[in-house]
């Protein structure tokens, strides 16, 4: 590959050239932003009719759905609550006949691929409970929000959910605490020197492109079978991860639900689709969107990952005195019950509801 | 995320293209010209690392200062103890940021070895990105004004510049004063085709990154060396020559990008690889590989210490290799791929002045035969350069000699990777010109479409990130 000077012509042609080449990528990500709207009823032209689909809660600063919105498309719809959550309208005020479980968690209790609301495992069980016990009324409160971290869930909690007296609570946790092990982020890494940096432009996080085009494409940049991943200076060994700035935030959240349930705390493990029982083939491709966001682990190290952190919720479980729903082993790792890494399909979602009714049943924390 | 501003991040593009438009409309203003990119070299020098933009202005001023002081000196003392002063604060803030730790658990292990025990804790030093080069650029032009190879630099801002030119500060080609800083004083060049030919060259650097160095380094490589226990020894094999194929398409598509920027602004770089693996002998590779960088060592270190005029050229050959070696790194693993290179172009020496045998006079499968030769010793010797040390090097290839069974984990992706980047190396050189020149004449429009479509490719293929090896240099 040498090189010799070509006979061209100037910089208005180099200018040309690249703007045509920005002009096509933007009709490209026009085509994408149309067809999220179509199907989601979200996109960046939400921002542009200052509609966004999610805002900052002014106590908190928490991002939680637009208030009282339905966003809907052909294949989701999104309808929120008064308090920006994916649930029913919840009055302050609370008939004494009714009983109130609130599911906290990330995008899992949210429904991130729930068609509607009534989807989701806790409309689901609200509806398991309609159907079976008449007279006493219980309302689940959906208390996922897509990218909550633990510290997010428990300041949801204590300002927007303890007003609503909820008898009941369960933490499904989610999975949005090990980004920080792959992005950058000190806590639970060995410490380096770092280098104080001028800020940089990035993608914006609308830009659907750039994230559909990874998203879809892990399988192509996957390393050989049984070895480490990418880049080795990327790689992470699950193994030396320091969890107990974890541990802390866990048992921040639980200590505040207690106070506000006392022992009536249900304390969930993370399921996920892909287990160490499938051929490696049916992990890698059931495991894409996990690797996708957790980049830094090869396979092994991920599956890893999830057991330790299961670990240390069981462990928390039984050190707070709080009930345990070990979800990870309940759930199947069973490609019909998850449409990705660990988001639920619809009879994931209906399975995951099942159980959570026939614990609360059998543990006797529903009468 | 993206925290640094890469070449392959979206910042860059703003970057450059921002560059690129105000260099064009201040072409008129040599020195507002200037102004703007020392400005956009130090901002983006500081989008890697605040702190050791202070390092470059060091650099810059102590180079700067004794160039005037060996230009305005009357004496050869006085020339000389300006030169000492440029050299000794260079080269110590030089060793202090890349081989103080190195120096440190060497001094250790000696010391253990005579039965004296101490501990000394290892230094959190933060390896500033491009010292070797930034260091190396300013030192080249004091020595040149020395020797009287240059004249000296009147504008501190000119100099600056030249230490600190964005496209060359992280990792080269390491360009000579007398190269670049007579640029800064021409009126800008209204030759059009420079700007197509840039643009040609960064998106060819882009492309040897990532849908080269990227796959290969991903798919074989770094497995390879990660967990060679566990892979036959044919693949180790196959790995060996995948390293050679990774570094030179990272090191060689960085060159490509940083003098395609240069080239949009109007500025020529030095070619920094002229197929190296055609080379026909290790002292015929090291003229073709790096060549900033290896003549850079031959005009200061080698010809420094004598060449073949002064001392023994074979132990000059030595020192300059194992100069060459640690540059690369602090570690025994570069000391020995130093070694055996200066063992090896001293051998060839020894072969030329005893007239048995010039390897450029060979034709046809002879010839093949002398580049496939050299081509087995550069790969092989650039274990000891992979590997993180020499224990581990050994590892390596004594799993690749003594493997049974292993897997051989190759996917076709990486297959073709590799066979395309060998196929590129040794196809005629006209072909290659032939086909760019095709490129350029096209439309407009179907030339985006390829560019657009080629952006893809490369987004799927890079996954986001993947550093440039010789970052770490």
């Amino acid at each position: 590959m040498g090189d010799r000077t070509h006979t061209g012509s100037g910089p208005w042609r180099v200018l040309r050239i690249v703007g045509l080449v920005a002009a096509l990528l933007v009709a490209a990500e026009l085509v994408l932003q149309a067809r999220a709207h179509y199907r989601y009823g979200q996109s960046a032209f939400n921002m542009v009719a200052s509609e966004t689909m999610y805002v900052r809660h002014e106590a908190t600063g928490l991002r939680l759905l637009r208030p009282n919105r339905v966003f809907g498309g052909v294949s989701q719809v999104i309808e929120s609550n008064e308090y920006g959550l994916r649930s029913p309208s919840i009055d302050l005020t609370r008939d004494p006949a009714e009983l109130r479980i609130a599911v906290l968690g990330a995008s899992t209790v949210m429904g991130a691929y729930a068609k509607s609301n009534a989807d989701t495992f806790p409309a689901l069980l609200e509806k398991r409970f309609e159907e079976a016990t008449a007279g006493a009324r219980v309302r689940v409160i959906n208390a996922g929000m897509l990218g909550f971290t633990l510290r997010e869930q428990r300041i949801l909690l204590e300002h927007v959910i303890a007003p609503l007296q909820p008898d009941l609570l369960i933490i499904y946790p989610g999975f949005n605490d090990f980004a920080r092990y792959c992005s950058g982020g000190t806590e639970g890494k060995p410490s380096r020197p770092s280098r104080d940096r001028l800020p940089t432009i990035s993608l914006p996080g609308w830009v659907l492109t750039v994230d559909i085009l990874l998203k879809n494409t892990v399988s192509i940049r996957d390393a050989p079978v049984i070895l480490p991943v990418a880049s080795e200076a990327k790689r992470v060994d699950a193994d030396t991860l320091d969890l107990d700035p974890y541990r802390s935030s866990l048992l921040e959240l639980v200590q505040s639900a207690k106070s506000l349930v006392g022992e009536r705390v249900v304390l969930s493990t993370n399921a996920r689709s892909f287990s160490m029982a499938q051929d490696h083939d049916t992990q890698m491709r059931l495991s894409e969107t996990a690797r996708h966001y957790n980049q830094c682990f090869d396979l092994a190290n991920l599956h890893r990952v999830y057991d330790r952190h299961n670990g240390l919720l069981a462990d928390v479980a039984l050190a707070t005195g709080v009930h345990l729903l070990d979800s990870a082993r309940r759930v199947p790792a069973d490609p019909r019950y998850f449409t990705d890494a660990s988001h639920f399909s619809p009879a994931g979602e209906k399975l995951m509801a099942d159980f959570l009714y026939g614990f609360l049943r059998e543990n006797r924390l529903i009468e | 995320v993206i925290e640094t501003m890469g070449f392959q991040s979206l910042h860059f593009f703003v970057f450059m293209l921002g560059a690129f438009v105000l260099n064009h409309l201040l072409r008129s203003h040599l020195g507002m010209r200037k102004n703007v990119l020392l400005l956009a070299s130090y901002y983006f020098y500081m989008t890697w690392d605040v702190a050791f933009a202070g390092l470059i202005a060091l650099m810059t001023a102590v180079n700067f200062v004794a160039g005037r002081g060996i230009a305005r000196s009357g004496t050869i003392t006085g020339k000389r103890l300006w030169l000492a002063v440029a050299l000794i604060v260079c080269l110590a803030v030089l060793a202090y940021f890349k081989y103080v730790n190195f120096f440190l658990d060497s001094a250790v292990s000696l010391l253990r070895a005579v039965g004296l025990f101490v501990d000394v804790p290892t230094l959190q030093v933060v390896l500033p990105i491009g010292i070797s080069f930034f260091t190396f650029q300013s030192l080249s032009y004091t020595i040149d004004v020395y020797r009287g190879q240059q004249t000296q630099c009147r504008s501190f801002r000119d100099f600056a510049l030249f230490v600190s030119f964005f496209p060359t500060v992280l990792s080269g080609p390491i360009t000579r004063s007398r190269q670049l800083l007579p640029q800064f004083e021409q009126p800008f060049p209204e030759d059009g085709r420079r700007y197509v030919d840039g643009l040609y060259l960064t998106i060819r650097g882009f492309i040897k990154k990532i849908l080269f160095a990227d796959i290969l380094a991903t798919h074989i490589v770094n497995p390879a060396f990660s967990s060679p226990e566990q892979l036959s020894g044919g693949f180790l094999l196959l790995a060996v020559y995948a390293y050679s194929f990774q570094i030179y398409m990272d090191l060689s598509g960085y060159t490509d990008i940083a003098r395609g920027s240069a080239k949009l602004l109007g500025f020529e770089l030095p070619r920094n690889f002229d197929y190296p693996y055609r080379a026909v002998s290790v002292s015929n590779f090291w003229q073709r590989w790096h060549i900033s960088m290896s003549s850079f060592f031959r005009d200061y270190l080698y010809f420094g210490v004598g060449g073949s005029k002064r001392g023994n050229v074979y132990v000059n050959l030595l020192i300059t290799f194992v100069a060459i070696g640690l540059w690369h790194g602090a570690g025994w693993n570069f000391i020995a791929y130093g070694l055996v290179h200066g063992s090896i172009v001293g051998f060839e020496r020894w072969r030329r002045t005893s007239r048995r045998g010039i390897a450029s006079d060979r034709t046809g499968w002879r010839l093949a035969a002398t580049v496939l030769v050299t081509f087995q010793i550069v790969a092989f010797s650039r274990v000891l350069f992979r590997a993180e040390d020499l224990q581990s090097a050994a590892s390596y290839l004594g799993h690749l000699v003594s493997a049974t069974g292993g897997l051989f984990p190759l996917s076709l992706l990486a297959a073709t990777s590799l066979a395309v980047a060998a196929v590129l190396h040794y196809l005629p050189e006209r072909w290659i010109w032939e086909t760019r020149d095709r490129l350029v004449r096209l439309p407009g429009l179907v030339q985006a479409m390829l560019i657009g479509s080629l952006c893809y490719t490369l987004v799927v293929f890079s996954g986001g990130e993947a550093p440039f090896v010789y970052f770490q240099f």
